[in-house]
Order: C-alpha cells, then sequence, then structure tokens
C-alpha cells in the first residue's frame, strides 16, 4: 500500500460464518481518505456482509478491524457510529411520517449534546444547539439540492429522492467513513448521474473516505479510485478500475465466460 | 398627445446614493438562503455597491467597461449592475438557461473583460468557450462550491472581491462617490440582449434616462407603496423585471424578494404574499392548470363548491367588465363564494395581497385573465418591448380583450402598415454596434414593434399579433394565429399550440400536450403510457384533445375555425431553437422543423412518420421513431374538409 494515503479502514482477515454457512473467508482490504473504494460482486458475495461487519452490526469470529488507525473488532455499532461511520441503505430505512427536515435532524443525534431535561424545556444552550444543528441541516439540503422538499413528509417522496435524503441523512452524521450501499439502485440515468455528482463532490470537498456498494459497472468504473471485487465470500481482484476491468477472474465471475469484459466490451483476450 | 413628464436627471447610482440617505436602515430586499429569508438594509446593500464597484477597479476594469451577469436571481446580480454603472459602464444580464455558444457570443459582442456568474453551472459554459473570448479577464463566482477546480488566475470569489473593495474603500473613501458623481444620465445603463425570435441577439442600449423614465411612466399609472413586497420573479435579463429591480427599486423604495431556487418558487410566493408580482403568460397558464388539476383530485363537494364559486366569480367579472354593479342576492353570493372558494385559492397561490399583478412578455388569452378576474385577482396585461419597457396596462379599466391604456409620457402611434410605433423618452438608444439594425428600428422618431395593433374607442391598445404573423387565408380573410393559440392553450391539456394558416384554406394547429395534466389524466383513465411520445399519440388522449379544440372552434368565426390537427411528439424547446429562452415560440423556426407535418395536414393522409434525431444538453442523443396521427376537428361550413 501506498504509505502516503491516510488509511480510514483497514480490515484484516475477516471471517463469518453464520452457522454452516460461511459468508466471508479471509477478507482483507484498505480504504483511504479522500477516495471513493468501490465494492462489488454478484448477488450473495458478501458485500452488505462485509459492510455490517464494519459498522458493528455483525461480529466476524475471526480477524480484525480497525478505524481510523483504532481498532474496532466487536464494537457495538452505536460505538463504531459515534467514531464517524455512516451509511446509507441498499432499502431505504427512513422515517416515512417525517419530513426530510426532521430525518436529516435525527443524523445529527450523536453531535447533539443536550439532555432530555434541558432539551425538553428547550432554553438557553439547548435552543443555541438546535440552531446550530439546523444550520447544518440547511447545508446539507442545499448542497443535495433539495430545498423545495425540506418540508414533505419522506412517504410522499419519489423513489430516487428518498434515496437522496438517505444519503443526507447519513452526510448530517458529518461521518470521515461513509458507506453507500447501493445508492443508485433503481434509479433513473438523470438520477444516477445526479448521484454521482454529489459523491464526487462531497470526495472533492472533504477528505472523506467512501464505499460505495453498486452494482451499475459504467458508474463504479467512472467515479471509483480503487474497486476490490468480492465473489462467494473471498477478493478475487482489487486495484484500480482500468485494471480490474480486464481482470479475468472478474470477467469469470460476472460473465461465467471469459469472453468479455465487464463494462461487456470485447477485450479478445 | 401625451402628457409632459418631468424625469430625475440623475443616474441610478446617483440616485441610490439619495436613497441611501433617505431610508439607511428600511430593508431593501430579502434573500430566502438555507430556509430563512435574510434581510438586508439599503445602508449594507449600498456598502456592498460600492465595495463591489471599487473591487473590480483593483482586478483592473477600466470605468466604462461592461460586465455580464449569469444565473439564477440573486442580489449579487443587482450589487454588479449598480456598481458597473457608477464605474460609467453597463451591466449585460444573460438568461440563466444560454447555451454556452450564447454565452460566448454575448460576452464577446458587448466586450465584457469580466463577467460575474452564480455558480459553478454558468462558470463552466465560459470556461468552455474561454478560447473564443480573448478579452475575458475574470470571472467572479457567487456560489463557491465546485470551484476551487479552477485557475484561480481567472476565477475569483465575490466576498473576495468585496474585501478587496472594502480595503481601496478605506484608503479612499471618496473614490467611489466620486466615479457616480461623474455620470451623466444619457450614459449607457444596460445592454440587453434581444432573445429576438429571428436571428441573432442584438444589444438594445438602454440609457439612464430611457430607464427612469420608463419606471417613472408605468408608476405614474400604478403606483406602488414602500411598504410593498415585491417578488423578483421572471429572470432579470427580462427587461420589466430588470426596471423594477433596480431603477423602480431605487426611486420608490419597495421591498425586493429573491426566492431560494425555481423550484422553491410556489412556496416562497406564499411565504412572502406578494403586492406586486410580474409574471410571464405561461407561469399563469401553469398556475390555472395547477389548480385544476387539483380541484379534479378533490373530493365531490369540494370540486362542486368550486364550480358553483368560479360561476359566481365570472359573472361578476363580466359585470365589472361593463361598468355595472352587482345586485343585493348576488352579492350575497358573492361573500360566501369569497369565503369558500376565492379567498382560500388566493391564499394557496400567496396572492392574497396582491395589488400589482401583470402578466408580460406575450398575449395572454383572454380566458385566462378572466379566470384570475373570477378569484378576484386584479391581473393587468402589461404590453412593451425590450427597447422601450412597459408601455401599456389595464390602469383606468379592465378589457381583457386589450393590453391596456398607454401610460403617461407615452405615445403610441399607428402606422400605415397598421403597425404599433412608440414615442417616448423610454426608447433606447439603438443597438449597440449595430447601426444597420437601429436604422430599421425607427421611422423616423418612432420606434417599430413589429406587432399589428389598433387603439380602441377607449384608447386601449388592441394587439392582433406580430406583423409577421398575421395569416391571409386563401379567402383573402385574415387572422391571428396567436388568437387561435392562445385559446386552444386555455385548455389545461394543452401546454403548447402553433398555428399556422398563411396563404392556405384553413388554418391548422400543431399541439404540445401538457405532460403532467394529461399524464395525470390518462393514469385516472388508466389509460397506460410510457414516455410523452407515447403518452402523446395515444388514441384516448388524440380524442381529448379533438374534443378540446372543437370546443374553441364552436367559440370562434367560422373562417377561423381549426379543421385539422397534430400532436406533436415532443415538447417545443429553446435548445431545439424551436423557443426563445423567455418561452415564445420561434414561429418560423418550428414551421421550418415540422414542414413534412404541416404538409400532411394539408394533404389527405391520416399518418405520418416521424424519424427524428434529438440532443440532450450533455450531448448525448437519442432517436425518436413514430407515427403521429392527423386529427381531424369538428368544424361546420368549413368546404373541402371531411368533417
Amino acid at each position: 500500500m501506498d504509505p502516503s494515503r491516510e488509511s480510514m479502514l483497514e480490515i484484516t482477515a475477516v471471517t463469518l460464518h453464520f452457522g454452516g454457512l460461511r459468508v466471508l473467508s479471509d477478507v482483507s482490504m484498505s480504504a483511504a481518505a479522500g477516495e471513493i473504494t468501490a465494492l462489488i460482486g454478484p448477488n450473495g458475495a458478501g458485500k452488505s456482509s462485509l459492510v455490517n461487519c464494519v459498522t458493528g452490526f455483525y461480529h466476524p469470529q475471526q480477524g480484525n478491524i480497525s478505524l481510523f488507525g483504532r481498532e474496532t473488532t466487536g464494537l457495538p455499532a452505536h460505538r463504531v457510529a459515534g467514531l464517524g461511520v455512516a451509511r446509507t441503505f441498499q432499502h431505504i430505512e427512513l422515517f416515512e411520517g417525517l419530513s426530510v427536515i426532521d430525518n436529516l435532524m435525527l443524523g445529527r443525534h450523536r453531535h447533539l449534546k443536550g439532555g432530555a431535561l434541558s432539551n425538553g424545556i428547550f432554553y438557553g444552550r439547548s435552543r443555541r444547539e438546535e440552531l446550530q444543528q439546523r444550520a447544518a441541516v440547511e447545508d446539507i439540503v442545499d448542497f443535495l439540492d433539495m430545498p423545495h422538499i425540506r418540508n414533505t413528509p419522506v412517504g410522499l417522496l419519489p423513489y430516487g429522492l428518498q434515496k437522496r435524503v438517505d444519503l443526507g441523512r447519513a452526510l448530517a452524521q458529518e461521518p470521515r467513513l461513509l458507506i453507500l450501499d447501493e445508492p443508485m439502485a433503481g434509479m433513473n440515468v438523470e438520477e444516477k448521474e445526479d448521484m454521482a455528482r454529489y459523491i464526487l463532490e462531497l470526495r472533492q470537498e472533504s477528505a472523506i473516505s467512501v464505499i460505495l456498494i453498486e452494482h451499475d459497472m459504467g458508474v463504479v468504473m467512472d467515479i471509483s479510485d480503487r474497486v476490490s471485487v468480492l465473489d462467494f465470500g473471498r477478493f478475487i481482484a482489487q486495484g484500480p478500475p482500468e485494471q480490474v476491468r480486464v481482470d479475468p477472474a472478474v470477467i469469470a465471475a460476472y460473465i461465467g465466460a471469459p469472453a468479455g469484459a465487464v463494462t461487456g466490451e470485447a477485450t479478445g483476450r | 398627445m401625451t402628457e409632459t413628464v418631468i424625469y430625475p436627471k440623475q443616474t441610478m447610482p446617483q440616485l441610490l446614493l439619495q436613497r441611501l440617505v433617505d431610508t439607511p436602515d428600511a430593508v431593501a430586499l430579502r434573500v430566502k438562503d438555507r430556509g430563512i429569508w435574510k434581510p438586508m438594509t439599503w445602508r449594507e446593500y449600498g456598502e456592498r455597491i460600492e465595495h463591489f464597484a471599487l473591487g473590480m477597479l483593483e482586478l483592473g476594469l477600466e470605468p466604462g467597461e461592461n460586465v455580464a451577469i449569469i444565473g439564477d436571481n440573486w442580489p449579487q446580480h443587482l450589487i454588479t449592475d449598480l456598481a458597473v454603472q457608477s464605474l460609467q459602464g453597463a451591466g449585460v444580464v444573460l438568461y440563466p438557461e444560454s447555451s454556452p455558444e450564447e454565452v460566448a457570443f454575448i460576452v464577446g459582442h458587448a466586450e465584457c473583460p469580466v463577467v460575474v456568474v452564480r455558480d459553478q453551472e454558468q462558470a463552466d459554459k465560459l470556461f468552455e468557450m474561454q478560447h473564443e473570448l480573448p478579452g475575458l479577464r475574470r470571472i467572479i463566482y457567487c456560489d463557491g462550491r465546485g470551484m476551487s477546480l479552477y485557475d484561480s488566475k481567472v476565477a475569483i470569489s465575490f466576498d473576495e472581491v468585496l474585501a478587496m473593495g472594502a480595503r481601496r474603500a478605506e484608503a479612499n473613501p471618496h473614490e467611489y462617490r466620486e466615479s457616480v458623481e461623474r455620470g451623466k444620465n444619457s450614459d449607457i445603463a444596460i445592454l440587453m440582449y434581444t432573445s429576438g425570435t429571428t436571428g441573432e441577439p442584438k444589444g438594445a442600449m438602454m440609457t439612464h434616462l430611457n430607464v427612469i423614465a420608463g419606471v417613472k411612466n408605468f408608476f405614474l399609472a400604478e403606483p406602488m407603496k414602500p411598504e410593498y413586497e415585491r417578488l423578483v420573479f421572471l429572470p432579470l435579463a427580462w427587461a420589466g423585471e430588470r426596471y423594477f429591480s433596480t431603477a423602480g427599486h431605487i426611486m420608490e423604495g419597495y421591498r425586493l424578494n429573491f426566492a431560494e431556487g425555481p423550484e422553491t418558487l410556489r412556496n416562497d410566493i406564499r411565504e412572502i404574499g406578494p403586492h406586486q408580482l410580474l409574471g410571464s403568460p405561461r407561469m399563469w397558464e401553469d398556475y390555472l392548470s395547477w389548480i385544476e388539476v387539483r380541484i379534479g383530485e378533490a373530493t365531490w363537494l369540494k370540486r362542486s363548491i368550486y364550480h358553483w364559486g368560479m360561476k359566481v366569480g365570472q359573472r361578476r367579472a363580466e359585470r365589472e367588465y361593463r361598468g355595472h354593479k352587482a345586485g343585493g342576492w348576488t352579492r350575497i353570493q358573492l361573500a360566501v363564494a369569497e369565503f369558500l372558494v376565492f379567498r382560500p385559492l388566493r391564499d394557496h397561490l400567496g396572492l392574497l395581497r396582491a395589488e400589482r399583478i401583470y402578466s408580460g412578455g406575450a398575449a395572454l388569452g383572454i380566458d385566462v385573465m378572466k379566470y384570475f378576474h373570477s378569484l378576484g385577482i386584479p391581473l393587468k396585461q402589461v404590453y412593451g418591448q425590450t427597447e422601450v419597457g412597459i408601455t401599456t396596462t389595464h390602469w383606468d379599466k379592465m378589457k381583457p380583450e386589450t393590453m391596456g391604456r398607454p401610460v403617461p409620457g407615452v405615445e403610441i402611434v399607428i402606422t400605415e402598415n397598421r403597425e404599433i410605433a412608440h414615442r417616448s423618452a423610454s426608447v433606447f438608444v439603438g443597438y449597440y454596434k449595430n447601426q444597420a439594425a437601429t436604422d430599421e428600428a425607427f421611422i423616423g422618431d418612432v420606434l417599430r414593434s413589429g406587432d399589428e395593433g389598433y387603439l380602441d374607442d377607449d384608447g386601449h391598445l388592441v394587439v392582433v399579433d406580430r406583423s409577421k404573423n398575421v395569416a391571409t387565408l386563401t379567402s383573402n380573410e385574415r387572422f391571428s394565429p396567436t388568437f387561435i393559440e392562445n385559446k386552444v392553450k386555455f385548455s389545461s391539456y394543452v401546454r403548447e399550440a402553433v398555428c399556422f394558416g398563411d396563404a392556405r384554406d384553413f388554418p391548422v394547429l400543431l399541439i404540445n400536450i401538457d405532460g403532467e395534466v394529461v399524464g395525470k389524466w390518462a393514469e385516472n383513465q388508466r389509460i397506460p403510457y410510457t414516455t410523452y411520445t407515447d403518452l402523446s399519440q395515444r388514441p384516448e388522449v388524440i380524442e381529448l384533445i379533438r374534443e378540446e379544440t372543437a370546443r374553441v372552434n364552436s367559440e370562434m368565426p367560422t373562417f377561423m375555425r381549426v379543421p385539422r390537427l397534430a400532436i406533436l411528439h415532443k415538447e417545443l424547446d429553446a435548445d431545439d431553437a424551436e423557443m426563445t429562452r423567455t418561452r415564445k415560440v420561434r414561429r418560423a423556426q418550428v414551421e421550418q422543423n415540422y414542414a413534412f407535418i404541416i404538409d400532411g395536414l394539408y394533404s389527405d393522409r391520416t399518418e405520418v412518420d416521424v424519424d427524428a434525431e434529438v440532443t440532450y444538453r450533455d450531448g448525448r442523443k437519442a432517436r425518436i421513431n413514430t407515427q403521429l396521427t392527423l386529427v381531424d376537428v369538428p368544424v361546420e361550413s368549413v368546404q373541402g374538409v371531411r368533417t
């Protein structure tokens, strides 16, 4: 690994099984600050499980995970989130009856310091804090071009916008490591382009590290700095997109026969 | 003969200095940012203008040079405009949707060494065309997001320029005032590039006197109060909006409000409750269909109340046009309708306080206007052109079929070709670097409009159509295609209509359905569809439009009835040059693009094949391959056509 890259996430030799089902075997990867790392692989390859290990939702039987230079294997999910890890979900997990703003405000939870009593009275520090949090949320609303839906209940929004709110909710946590689980699934081309633009701008404006799980190969190859390919719980390739794209093992995993590259172009191997 | 009006001798920046003495602590404008309306006082506004002017000098701008401004409406645009004027230069505001080529043409033609952009989207256009703009030295951006990628020798932030100006002001506190005092009201204050329905844009040069006179004339007829809220609604590249937001604002001291963005406008209007608003016909048509769609979704009871209320309102409007008073029983009905229908609807539209509400830029359909009058919204049409400002409105009485009466200080002359012409202190001095076009614009000392029209018995201006649009059928009967179009566009299912018929036997129509409204209708009728193209050719939709047109036909004189029409497979678009940036249809271009459909309409055929390539903004192309149905519409007594 390039020593100049500040590592945000180190996964070393992680193995996870549920009973007799081995989901991840001896998996290692890293993600650096200011980089977009794509995690790809066929359905059931173990992508979401790996992410769940990182966020502390699953606890691997073997191996180590460290975040921001700190060992986090076995830490509960809320402690991991407190360190600055945020994620979006493949299936949107938002409060449908709450407005966009309120959903985002919930994302600010880890930055709230007041207790139940002082917030209940809503005076002094508590009030100032609320204003600060709201200002931070408004910056995200502006960043994601959502002013027009600010007060709309999330349940009324179209799917593409709900995905955007989900991203906003994750950003409200001000994460240092952002995990996006299929942020573009089910979107049309225009929505995908918007989402890709937000992810790129995010990387450009801050030293955030992004882990992107995505099936759209065009998007992955266009915006990622590194690509890791999982298949049956093992990494079969890791490296820059142009290298992974022509890797025979990857082609075999995706297409089943070594006839074309992941993008569908014939490589004439 | 017109009354003589005395105009201020100052320039706009000089009037601003006066305003700063008169009401320094009053709120000059508000911007909605991060969900909050943030006020700026006149003192703060004036200070920013001073600092920005000096900051631009620091950047190397020479007094007298022009500066261009591109982006969605934002106070920085006005600050730039007035700052440039205080250096004896002219501000050039471009439409935010302008293509990179349009931007390059105008910035090059106006020789702007500095361009102020709102955000990266606009900056990209300039960087893309930089090789064609050797004179462009600096790009000043208001929103820094994404701008760190650019060459910092060219791109600089608005705030940085303000800070540079503030330092210069501290070192030399009198420089700005001295510069402002050097200005004369015969200096060119603004260059307005007319989007024009034909040809390259032309830069109309307006002096300070032109702009001030234009505003003053209008306010003599339609006065504004300092406590009025005004929403900056149309693009500032549009003459009327620019006049009300610069000269008018400074002279009368009302408040300007800037919405958060185009998507939030409807909500922001409601929050502000503006007293004054200038909208385009398109916007009022959209409002109307927005109401109709929502009423269509309401419960039976609400729908019935609405329809009853609208009938009562229509009767009131009709009575008012005739100058009659309502009787006792009617007044009770009106009070109930006001409570149940009018007031709630006005509230929803954000027009509860609306007193000075206008439609301008193109003709508004009579039915649309009557609709708003029924709701008790005093919507008036304004007529004018970039080169002279606003010249008529309904300031003495409402007559929906006219453009209103000329305002004081404006004389309207009808030439022997039935063309409308203007004489006023607000008439411009000419087109920038285009003497030929300037010569063509004048007959002696009157400014030609290119519109055909006449003054009626009340002295109201009736505009028939653009002179070149007025069509003559083979039967020698003359008609206005725009009139027919507006009649058809009153239907909320129709978004755009273009009528042809010159030197033909009868008029025909090309129609754009309103994708949103018709789409909803189709859903309710359980009609499946995929794309706009598919929807537009569904038999049920064709039948719907046929019925709508047949209804319009029944209200028209026989020779103006439309027996054949086609629903277009795509929306007319400015990027395909089919519309101007103000969303006016470019008739000649449409005629050229769809000649094969028009020819089909005048033949026996029932279908035409369309194989068209569409180019998206990002350069991607797609092919549309479909069959358009040529629709026969029932008319009585049109010969030679199957009904």
